[in-house]
């Protein structure tokens, strides 16, 4: 195998390893248990929940977003 | 000049190869998370909307159908993560691409009540987990 193949693909092994670490230190964090716990969130919470969860955030005069401001504000 | 023992270049090849690996792998996580709350902010829009009275009854049925079936799909998903943390064989690419899915049939049904912004940065942010 000559010197300039090996050299070229170490080089690109390099630049494919230096985008692995760069893309790896933007993810780093999320892990497979992330994913699951939040996949077993969305699973357990239906539409009705965020109806009510909505109402009851009004109720209590939380500032939903995208509502209009009241009169005055 | 004596030519470069390829065998010592080894070990740098091993860390590239397997910093590359893991770097798909925490795409796919992160991609995942995003995908729900992308589909969590749609859902708070649309009970934004429901509790207005701005959804007509069609739609609402609709809606509601679409996001069963994407909780649905969701359940599957996790199912499927469990089983690889447990160390058995699982789909868990069709999974969360099936989630991806349902996730867009939903986005789909809510886009005539929503408005154009909304409905852009939430396909946006579809796009984005699905990319990664």
């Amino acid at each position: 195998m000559s010197e300039a193949l090996i050299i070229a693909i170490l080089t690109a092994v390099g630049k494919v390893g230096f985008t692995g670490v760069i893309t790896f230190l933007e993810n780093r964090g999320t892990t497979i248990d992330d994913a699951t716990e939040a996949l077993r969130l969305a699973h357990k919470k239906t539409l009705e929940e965020y109806i009510v969860e909505d109402a009851r955030l009004r109720a209590l005069g939380v500032p939903v977003p995208g509502s209009p401001k009241p009169d005055g504000a | 000049m004596t030519r470069p023992n390829i065998l010592a270049f080894a070990p740098v090849l091993l860390v590239g190869l397997t910093l590359l690996i893991h770097a798909g792998c925490q795409s796919f996580y992160t991609g995942t998370v995003t995908l729900t709350a992308v589909v969590d902010s749609a859902a708070k829009e649309y009970a934004r909307l429901y509790n207005d009275g701005l959804v007509p009854p069609d739609v609402s049925v609709r809606v509601s159908n679409a996001h069963a079936a994407y909780r649905k799909a969701a359940g599957v998903a996790h199912d499927a993560l469990v089983a690889v943390k447990l160390g058995q064989t699982a789909d868990t690419k069709a999974a969360i691409e099936a989630a991806r899915q349902a996730a867009g049939t939903f986005l789909d049904v809510l886009v005539p009540i929503l408005t154009a912004d909304k409905t852009k940065q939430l396909r946006a942010d579809l796009q984005k987990a699905g990319a990664l």
